[in-house]
């Protein structure tokens, strides 16, 4: 469809005015442009839904020393990309996260840079590390952090179906992360399948730090309605969806999700997932480290202290915990029975015996011998 | 700062970027009237790669986009020639704003609208 030179220029400003709106009012902002002109309009509206594919179709190559390679995914405020740049020992890849164009700026720029500031911050083994940041020719910034090959929480769950142990060896080296993050005084506020990684060593990774905010000496967290913007509801605790407060207990709520989603069958595990994901943040886990401890008594199976301990499940605790000892006692058990038989057999076969020869010699014999 | 170092660079790679679109749409357009006899293809920039396309766009049809980007160029020159620097050229903003004489901010919007505008006409014409 052409248009006329007008029309193209009228679209051009709408088009500019449209990006500088967050995506919930983007809709609104097209109705009212449908009252100008209803075929304009519609144009808009396929721009608007045509950019983000578009700014991926259309990349730059090059940011600094790294060199653009494909996309890998599109984050709050911008595009991640596979890139790699060259270093003495050879290739290295990277993951480089550009904020985008309609972002750079107030706010969102400040968010962004904290997000770099907060990851270049961190160094875990489970915590994809960070390598470089910069500006672009434009003034906008990139950072790139460590690119994980893997597969997604959600995806590895559900293409390699690790056993209920292996989720739950997973687990503890995700919390032993999410505790190092909260003793850093950082809360992930974000925690979802996406975000948490299995690498090809079979290593858990935590990545996208772009929610992340940093606790104040009281505990709490600042500027909670900016989160609350950004936030998965699916997978975001009841206070973060209400804007009320950010918490670690926050971070143990999808946690608790997130373990829920795989725990299978084990009645153990569902019952940590139920404990972390509680409505009511005083009566989740305390921390990161009391929840991972509970995933270490299952891996050890010990009673898990989100269950309710009656006799049975404790002493099937104990026997599941203690089975080479229990057979062992088994074995003793039955070696005491045979031993007992043996010993009271042989005992009753001799005083039988005895009763047998003392009944056969002959009477005369005896009494002349006495 | 080597103005003119900088200025013949540039002037360099905006010639340069003129150049590698037209030789990027004639190695299209040959191949496919080559391909034509066996059910002609849509030629995408993936094609050719080595000669210009940056990696990141690997289906955009080559004579489609230039068509479109002929069209862009009717209705406002100043933009298709961003796409041409930015895209064919490999220009960085700043660069494009020195040799167009305009301010970088100008730039980044005529390109985030081009590119957008350009990709909704090749993906619905």
């Amino acid at each position: 469809m052409s248009l006329s030179p007008a029309d193209f220029h009228q679209l051009e400003a709408w088009f500019a005015e449209a990006s500088t709106l967050p995506a919930e009012k983007r809709a609104r902002f097209v109705e009212i442009c449908r009252e100008t002109g209803a075929r304009l309009a519609s144009e808009l509206e396929q721009m608007l839904e045509a950019q983000p594919l578009a700014e991926a179709a259309f990349l730059p190559r090059q940011h600094g020393d790294w060199r653009i390679k494909r996309v890998l995914g599109e984050g709050g405020l911008g595009l991640v990309r596979l890139a790699e740049r060259d270093t003495p020992t050879g290739k290295q890849l990277g993951a480089i996260k550009h904020i985008h164009a309609n972002f750079d700026a107030g706010s969102f720029r400040a968010r962004f840079l904290k997000e770099c500031e907060i990851l270049k911050a961190l160094a875990h083994p489970q915590i994809a590390s960070f390598l470089d940041a910069g500006l672009d020719s434009a003034g906008s910034p990139y950072f790139v952090m460590e690119y994980v090959n893997g597969l997604a929480w959600d995806d590895y769950a559900a293409h390699v179906k690790p056993t209920v142990e292996r989720v739950a060896m997973l687990f503890r080296d995700l919390l032993a992360a999410v505790a190092y993050l909260h003793e850093s005084s950082i809360v992930h506020a974000d925690i979802k399948p996406s975000n948490v990684l299995i690498d090809r060593a079979g290593a858990v990774k935590l990545l996208d730090f772009g929610a992340a905010r940093m606790l104040d000496a009281d505990g709490k967290s600042r500027d909670s309605t900016f989160t609350r913007a950004m936030l998965t509801p699916e997978w975001a605790s009841p206070e973060q969806r209400q804007g009320t407060s950010c918490t670690p207990a926050s971070d143990i709520y999808s946690l608790g999700l997130l373990l829920r989603s795989c725990c299978g069958e084990s009645a153990d595990l569902r019952a940590i997932a139920d404990k972390a994901s509680r409505d009511e943040p005083s009566e989740r886990y305390e921390s990161a480290l009391a929840m991972a401890a509970d995933v270490t008594h299952f891996l050890r199976n010990e009673p898990v202290g989100a269950r309710t301990a009656n006799m049975q499940y404790r002493a099937r605790k104990f026997a599941r915990r203690h089975r080479v000892a229990a057979a062992f006692a088994a074995c003793a058990l039955v070696a005491a029975g045979a031993a007992w038989w043996l010993v009271t057999e042989r005992a009753r076969r001799a005083s039988e015996l005895r009763t047998t020869l003392i009944n056969n010699v002959p009477r005369k014999r005896r009494l002349r011998k006495c | 700062m080597q103005g003119k170092d900088w200025r013949s660079k540039t002037h360099y790679l905006a010639t340069a970027s003129r150049v590698m679109r037209n030789v990027v749409v004639d190695y299209a357009r040959t191949r496919l009237s080559a391909k034509r006899g066996s059910g002609g293809k849509q030629i995408t920039l993936s094609f050719a790669e080595n000669a210009a396309a940056p990696p990141g766009l690997s289906a955009i049809d080559v004579i489609a986009l230039e068509r479109a980007l002929d069209e862009l160029e009717t209705l406002d020159a100043r933009k298709a020639r961003v796409v041409e620097l930015r895209w064919y050229g490999g220009l960085e903003v700043e660069e494009i704003a020195g040799v167009l004489d305009t301010s970088p901010a100008t730039v980044k919007r005529d390109w985030e609208f081009s590119r957008t505008w350009l990709y909704k006409q090749l993906s619905c014409p």
